[in-house]
């Protein structure tokens, strides 16, 4: 079932003004239920007007959005609910941070949804345990943290709303190695544990393929390829063509194909490249 | 040898924050010319060692000095700042200007030079970093990667000796992070500008001739990038990655096969695997 879905969906910024910049261009794409969809294109895509289209942020110049089986976005009672539907996480979010303690801060969401004083607490400590915030924290001031506990208690404010969709905008920028591989985990469990929908937007072709179900990738305004990782992979020339980093591996294994050896083309991971190699050096005997 | 930045047992607290031993006691010395990546986890002390280098911070204990002058003598300032510049992660942070010639012009008309001699050095500057066709721009019609390199080019038009970068490509696409990364290594190549560069990314440390590693204020290993990569488990621990050319050579390694152990690139890989196959 299709959580999310647009239709011909077009948008112009300034239109009827000389800078008149057509930013998506009639896409077409469904989003099941429960999937983790990683999104990615280069800057001026269109895979940040995209996502703002989701919960309604930008209204479609044409063509239609349709979330969990709602046209939402001529009835105000609706865009309001979709809001909470779709919870959308912006680039470095930790700047958004505003409230006393860590505490209401990701209460927040959950209080302009209406939930109870018991709910709203439960889903506070449920959402901090889940980004790995102790428990201690959250009667800190959100200014009192580092940099990596902001961007998580950030994350878990949108969290805590449960929302049927989580979109993450470039979630891990900034961070080191070990800070990346944290937020994937941390996306993952989430994921294991609710079964909800996971949308998330990055440069890094490594850090999507490493969770996503399927990647759409978004090419001046229109939809280049939206498949699995190993078919989106193999068509790793294309993507450098059009301004994308692919993986190291993947580059190493187009070379060797080059030479006349006939490995696979969905080579993204280091581990899949150590497990393809070995089983055809045993092959040959080469141990 | 010609010293270019020397750090001497330098220690540094931030005192008012509360966060105590940043840096417990660190030298570096970098000579004039080098490219030098520093690589770290959060919080490991690299950009606190970095601003030390342009007087921003100064040590509590240890010296640093930067072309023989000592950041702690506060008349030294100004040359020090006119001679080694600072580019910081955030490009949108750092433009003052509404117009992008005007912003690489201001460190110079803040000095008081010629404007006839602004007017050479900033379309100088521009043109080195490809951004002259840009001049009359508004800044933020810019991509990021575009930002930065005005950003590079308001540093240069001071002609300094030194460039220290602070995570310059952390918020930049692919192609603004090539973009910037050419970008340095040109001006170290054809200018023999010293670069200190602090990244995240370990394909961006390849690039440098040295690599220093720090971790929780201390440095933990100094050395070329070859002789860096191939102590995967050293880096791993230190919560750093390798290059994924790096690392799938050492993964057939462990298994038993015949793998050099310093390979960093994609050319390097692909060729010891195709020995292996034969």
């Amino acid at each position: 079932m299709s959580v999310i879905q647009t239709q011909e969906l077009t948008y112009i910024y300034g239109e009827n003004t000389p800078f008149k910049k057509t930013a998506l261009d009639k896409v077409s794409i469904e989003i099941n239920d429960g999937e983790i969809v990683g999104i990615i294109g280069h800057t001026g895509s269109g895979k940040s007007t995209l996502i703002q289209h989701f919960n309604g942020l930008l209204k479609p110049s044409s063509g239609k959005v349709i979330v969990d089986g709602e046209d939402f976005i001529e009835d105000k009672e609706k865009l309001r609910t979709v809001r909470f539907k779709v919870g959308l996480v912006f680039q470095y979010p930790e700047y958004q941070l505003f409230e006393e303690t860590v505490y209401k801060d990701i209460g927040y969401g959950p209080k302009n949804m209406g939930l109870d004083e018991g709910e709203i607490d439960r889903r506070i400590h449920s959402a901090a345990k889940l980004v790995g915030l102790d428990e201690a924290l959250l009667e800190k001031s959100p200014f009192e943290l580092s940099g990596g506990q902001k961007r998580r208690a950030a994350i878990a404010g949108v969290m805590a709303m449960e929302p049927k969709v989580l979109i993450l905008d470039e979630p891990a920028s900034g961070l080191d190695p070990q800070g990346r591989d944290r937020i994937f985990e941390m996306i993952k469990s989430y994921h294991e544990q609710k079964k909800n929908a996971v949308l998330v937007v990055s440069h890094s072709m490594e850090d999507i393929a490493k969770i996503a179900d399927r990647i759409l990738v978004m090419n001046e305004g229109k939809v280049f390829c939206f498949d699995t990782p190993p078919k989106v992979f193999s068509r790793s020339e294309e993507l450098e063509q059009i301004g994308l980093s692919t993986p190291q591996v993947t580059r190493i294994f187009r070379k060797l194909n080059e030479m006349g050896y006939n490995l696979p083309q969905d080579v993204y991971t280091v581990k899949y490249a150590e497990k393809v190699l070995k089983e055809r050096l045993l092959e040959k005997g080469k141990v | 040898m010609n010293v270019f930045l020397d750090a001497d047992n330098i220690s540094f607290s931030y005192e008012k924050a509360g966060v105590n031993d940043v840096l417990k006691g660190v030298s570096l010395s970098v000579e004039k010319g080098e490219f030098v990546a520093v690589l770290g986890h959060n919080g490991s002390g690299k950009s606190t060692l970095a601003k030390h280098f342009n007087a921003i911070n100064i040590p509590d204990s240890g010296s640093v000095k930067v072309n023989g002058m000592d950041t702690g003598d506060e008349k030294n300032l100004l040359d020090i700042r006119s001679c080694t510049g600072m580019v910081f992660q955030n490009p949108d942070n750092q433009i003052v200007a509404t117009i992008v010639e005007e912003d690489a012009a201001f460190a110079l008309e803040n000095l008081g030079v010629e404007p006839k001699e602004i007017r050479r050095r900033v379309d100088e500057a521009l043109k080195a970093v490809d951004m002259y066709d840009y001049r009359m721009y508004a800044p933020h019609k810019l991509s990021g990667g575009q930002k930065q390199r005005v950003a590079i080019a308001g540093i240069l038009a001071m002609d300094p000796d030194c460039i220290l970068l602070d995570e310059p490509t952390a918020m930049l696409d692919p192609r603004g992070r090539s973009e910037v990364m050419s970008t340095i290594k040109k001006l170290n190549k054809e200018r023999e500008v010293t670069i200190v560069l602090i990244t995240h990314y370990m394909d961006e440390a390849a690039q440098a001739q040295r690599v220093v590693v720090i971790d929780e204020g201390e440095i933990m290993i100094d050395g070329t990038p070859k002789q860096i990569f191939s102590q995967v488990e050293t880096m791993k621990n230190l919560g750093l990655d390798v290059p994924q050319a790096t690392e799938l050579a050492w993964r057939l390694r462990k298994a038993g096969f015949e793998m050099p152990k310093d390979i960093l690139t994609e050319d390097e890989c692909a060729k010891a695997i195709s020995r292996l196959l034969g």
